[in-house]
């Protein structure tokens, strides 16, 4: 266990965003955690990151964790004028700098202001960066925002392998409800609260799902058929869930 | 040229050393609106000074760590934009300070001097202080550039990576307070955002790093100065605007410059 979080609660502005969440993340293990947008995931990220402290609750993590964050775009103002080599030389970690640049192949972008870059190149671009501190924990918020299917899959193969060689748990949301990366240990959906988890089903008991993506590379995307056990109305007031 | 003019360029190349640096972080950071409020709060500073007869600029100064206390923990309220909240607080402090005044007509004092600057009326001891004031801004810039810049890159990133941001924040205020207390005598309240920011987005058109646009932006400062100073000298007008106008037509004409070529392809 590198990382657990304890009936984590978190209210803002009187409105519940996170309910009685628990989980933990196991080392090397590959958690998603998925929901539609506005169930919290974010924010259940940034408890994770220590960027926002719950309303109650525990985060159990030993001091010298280290944490690679991936967000989801930057809020950068474009006249901020920088290079893709120049935004990673401003990280502390700067040991694996050139071998993380060809893992990730953006060798091409490096002289490029970042500005300009597509979806995809920018996801990379701060793939690099969460990696350079060699981390621990890989904590990566919608990395598949703005990226077109082909470049997803690379994305997601481009994880698993990051995975692979430094040996680390990764934590990532998506709010794509029914794909999920397909060695993801534990797929947690969350609703503001945990509405169910476990593991995806392996892509080849769907053919449906095969034919559909047969082209794509099926084995880094599989389908995540879960059924809940309770319904979330229409202005997702939480009903209970009758365990 | 006159003893006058000479220290004249020399408080530019003062001002410019920090005004260059600090206005792209400004930019970055979209702390324009911020920045008039503090130099307009400024007004309020100066006139509270002279009511309690401290030094102008411990008053100054005095209201615009305040300001940046407030604004700088405030930042999220629900309902109104922080663009739209300084843009309520901004002409409140300037009308403010402007009732202040008078209220109190017995001070023998240069209104419009405070509001437009007088480069030419600086003493030695506020010379004096503006060098001891450099070096504190200076020596922050330089110590925290790294961090400076990771925070206007994300600020959630840069927590990660382990920097203290709100701190970061807060000295960055304090040190835009400092440097407009130590400046408002010379550039006035109401052009010294136009003369932090436009060197910034001059050098912006010519930089491919942060570093890089630091640096043409002092440059572009002593630029905009030294013409703006040989214009005001020449047709006796006020020294800030004559140097905003400077910068603006410069700007302008590389806008339009930049639009003409992409309009007929020129190469």
């Amino acid at each position: 266990m590198i990382l657990s979080l304890d009936k984590i609660f978190y209210h803002r502005n009187g409105v519940a965003i996170l309910h009685d969440v628990s989980l933990a993340i196991s080392a090397k293990e590959l958690v998603t955690v998925i929901g539609p947008n506005g169930a919290g995931k974010t924010t259940l990220l940034k408890i994770v990151l220590g960027l926002i402290t719950p309303t109650s609750g525990q985060i159990i993590k030993p001091a010298s964790l280290k944490i690679g964050y991936m967000p989801q775009k930057l809020h950068m103002d474009p006249s901020l004028p920088i290079t893709v080599k120049r935004f990673l030389e401003f990280s502390r970690y700067q040991d694996a700098l050139q071998e993380i640049v060809t893992a990730v192949g953006i060798d091409k972008l490096l002289e490029k202001s970042i500005h300009i870059l597509s979806g995809g190149e920018l996801q990379r671009v701060l793939l690099a960066r969460a990696l350079l501190s060699k981390p621990d924990l890989l904590v990566l918020d919608e990395p598949l925002q703005g990226v077109d299917i082909n470049g997803q899959v690379s994305l997601y193969k481009l994880i698993y392998e990051v995975r692979q060689v430094l040996n680390c748990s990764i934590l990532l949301v998506s709010h794509d409800l029914h794909f999920v990366h397909a060695a993801s240990d534990k797929v947690i959906c969350l609703n503001h609260h945990i509405c169910c988890a476990g593991k995806p089903e392996e892509v080849k008991k769907h053919p449906n799902y095969q034919s559909l993506f047969e082209n794509y590379r099926p084995e880094v995307l599989a389908p995540y058929a879960h059924s809940h056990n309770h319904s979330h109305d229409i202005d997702n007031q939480r009903d209970e869930c009758n365990e | 040229m006159s003893n006058f003019l000479i220290n004249a360029f020399a408080l530019g190349g003062l001002f410019s050393l920090i005004a260059g640096p600090l206005g792209a972080i400004i930019i970055w950071r979209r702390l324009a609106f911020f920045g008039d409020t503090l130099s307009h709060g400024a007004l309020l500073g100066l006139s509270l000074s002279l009511i309690f007869n401290f030094h102008p600029i411990v008053g100054i100064f005095l209201i615009a760590v305040i300001l940046a206390i407030f604004l700088g923990y405030s930042s999220n309220s629900p309902g109104l934009a922080t663009e739209t909240r300084l843009a309520i607080l901004s002409p409140g402090l300037l009308s403010l300070g402007m009732i202040c005044f008078s209220f109190f007509k017995g001070i023998r004092f240069n209104l419009e001097g405070y509001l437009f600057g007088d480069i030419l009326a600086v003493s030695y001891q506020d010379l004096g202080l503006l060098l001891v004031g450099e070096i504190i801004v200076l020596g922050f810039l330089l110590k925290q550039w790294r961090a400076l810049i990771n925070i206007c890159i994300s600020e959630d990133l840069a927590t990660v990576e382990g920097y203290n941001v709100p701190r970061v924040r807060i000295l960055f205020l304090f040190v835009l307070a400092l440097f407009i207390a130590l400046t408002v005598k010379i550039m006035g309240v109401l052009l010294m955002t136009a003369l932090l920011i436009l060197p910034a987005v001059l050098a912006r058109n010519f930089s491919k790093t942060p570093e890089m646009m630091a640096i043409l932006a002092i440059g572009a400062s002593i630029l905009m100065i030294v013409i703006g100073l040989f214009v005001s000298n020449a047709y006796d007008l006020a020294a800030a605007p004559a140097i905003v106008i400077t910068g603006v037509i410069i700007i302008m004409s590389i806008e339009l410059f930049k639009h003409l070529r992409d309009q007929y392809k020129w190469k």
